[in-house]
């Protein structure tokens, strides 16, 4: 150990001094560490499943589980299923960002509004969705209402509660130096408030995104009779469980890739900010 | 030569303090901090007066009265004759922290007081160019709050003054955040642009050398809560260089107003601090 430690102190006396270089990977390396690593872990998958002797009920080997796309894909309830649900879900987070943002732009930036309304918020926010479906399925029944209204219910709170807080961080010298030059309270607002927050949409629109997620695998879980989640849940009643973890893994890259473009987005939105 | 926008035509001062007194409730001591009492004090249009005073006597908080951010809670200030009850776009502030948006290039920096006061027009955009230019910061148009220098924000924080064309100029401690060496350049500009521009100045500090290279008058104030204890003419043409601290009347006046600040620090701070 503290041999190869002076070796090395004596190599770099040697050299021309190596600039201090900040520990970054190349776009082309993080694609390709990223590459790698699946395909490690796709082998270690494979090699666990035949070689553990594990019953394939509970691990099955990853070419069964790849081979299930080609299966429920033959058995046509692949991409219809996946297209209704991917059709829930656009129309539940549309709705929820559509109706989140401006409500919390308006209860963040009303103090009394704030004091009032936010305690129902935090309240929706922490509580289990779960616990909501009873509630739902007497409110709207069993359909594809109620798969929505659980993705709202789910996204919408945790958007809501992002952006009231971000209404909160607003720096007052930025309001000051506006009033110091006339702007009203609405100018204040759009001019001052609203580009503050911009950053924090970002944020609460990557929060919302990933806990819809839940509320629709929930809502097909509980209250469907179709759409990916559902086939999942008979996949595990028929105990074919390389099918179930052939829409796991569908639903993680589904994930994944929505909270990649989200953090996208938030960087593009944030291009102002000090790194 | 410097009144060059003398437009107002009218006897009344640019800015003039009648007894202001303001008072802040304190939550978390649960009492009320006196932080002006009968504060006077007049400026004429075109005149630079800076005003020095021990850290905490209340300077900053003279300025947003007289900017119409903070109200008093007695007395008045009346701008060119008219009692101040807000801001107005006669009068503008640059801030110590400079206050910009971040999220805006230098161009939409300075043209954000345009906006505000719903003044962009066809000649905007010519305007918004001479004054970055003079401010020294053509070729940074583009560039956003956080790539530059604190002395390079305040150029930007100075042109988004100057370029709604005031006639009052607001300055609270602009350069106290700025490093030495580019505050001393910065002081020498700003004589340069102020008696091209010929604005009413009214320029926080706590720096006396800053105070005697700028200014017409100096007002010394008290300990809180702040009043004033003395207005002193400067003997000197402005715009004046630095090479005025080499004048025998220069150093006689610094040792003038030190002692007055010295005397200052040795007031009874308790005694000051008693409630309304």
């Amino acid at each position: 150990m503290s041999a190869t430690t002076t070796r090395e102190a004596e190599t770099t006396r040697s050299r021309p001094p190596a600039p201090v270089r900040p520990r970054t990977f190349s776009r082309r390396q993080k694609i390709v560490i990223t590459v790698v690593n699946l395909a490690l872990f796709c082998v270690a998958w494979e090699l666990v499943a035949r070689l553990s002797g594990v019953p394939s009920l509970l691990v099955p080997t990853f070419s069964a589980v790849v081979g299930e796309f080609f299966a429920m894909r033959q058995e046509g309830i692949l991409w219809a299923n996946l297209w209704i649900s991917l059709q829930i879900y656009l129309v539940g987070m549309a709705l929820s960002i559509l109706a989140a943002i401006p409500f919390g732009l308006l209860v963040g930036g009303i103090k009394i509004l704030d004091r009032i309304v936010g305690p129902y918020v935090w309240a929706l926010y922490t509580l289990p969705r779960l616990i909501l479906m009873p509630l739902i399925l007497l409110w709207v029944g069993i359909n594809d209402t109620a798969r929505v209204l659980l993705v709202v219910l789910s996204a919408g709170p945790a958007i809501i509660v992002v952006i009231m807080d971000a209404m909160k961080t607003i720096e007052p010298s930025l309001v000051r130096a506006a009033r110091s030059f006339c702007a009203g309270r609405r100018q204040v607002f759009t001019h001052v408030a609203l580009p503050s927050t911009v950053p924090y949409i970002a944020t609460a629109v990557r929060m919302g995104v990933s806990r819809g997620l839940i509320g629709l695998f929930i809502g097909e879980l509980f209250t469907a009779a179709d759409g990916i989640g559902y086939v999942m849940v008979l996949a595990g009643r028929q105990f074919n469980s390389a099918r179930v973890y052939f829409i796991l893994l569908v639903f993680v890259a589904f994930s994944v890739a929505l909270v990649g473009l989200t953090q996208w987005l938030e960087k593009k939105a944030s291009i102002w900010r000090s790194a | 030569m410097e009144v060059m926008q003398g437009g107002t035509g009218s006897a009344s001062p640019a800015i003039e303090a009648r007894g202001v007194t303001v008072a802040y409730e304190r939550a978390r001591h649960k009492d009320t901090l006196v932080a002006l009492q009968d504060f006077d004090l007049e400026i004429r249009s075109g005149e630079f007066v800076t005003v020095v005073g021990p850290s905490g006597c209340g300077k900053s908080t003279f300025l947003n009265v007289v900017a119409g951010l903070v109200p008093p809670a007695r007395g008045e200030v009346f701008v060119e004759g008219k009692p101040v009850r807000g801001p107005g776009p006669e009068r503008s502030v640059v801030f110590q922290d400079y206050a910009l948006m971040p999220w805006r290039t230098v161009e939409g920096n300075v043209r954000f007081g345009l906006e505000m006061q719903r003044r962009v027009d066809r000649s905007t955009r010519e305007r918004i160019a001479r004054y970055i230019e003079m401010v020294g910061l053509t070729g940074f148009e583009r560039a956003y709050p956080r790539e530059l220098s604190g002395g390079m924000r305040q150029r930007v924080g100075l042109a988004r003054a100057l370029v709604t064309e005031p006639r009052i100029l607001l300055m609270d401690e602009p350069l106290a955040a700025v490093d030495a060496m580019t505050r001393e350049l910065m002081q020498d500009e700003l004589s340069r642009i102020v008696a091209e521009t010929g604005q009413a100045v009214l320029f926080i500090t706590h720096s006396v050398d800053e105070a005697i290279t700028l200014a017409d008058r100096i007002a010394v104030v008290t300990n809180r809560p702040g009043r004033i204890k003395e207005i002193i003419p400067v003997p000197f043409q402005r715009p004046r260089g630095r090479d005025v601290r080499n004048l025998p009347d220069y150093i006689a006046l610094r040792d003038r107003i030190w002692s007055l600040l010295e005397a200052e620090r040795h007031t009874n701070r308790s005694q000051v601090e008693a409630g309304v």
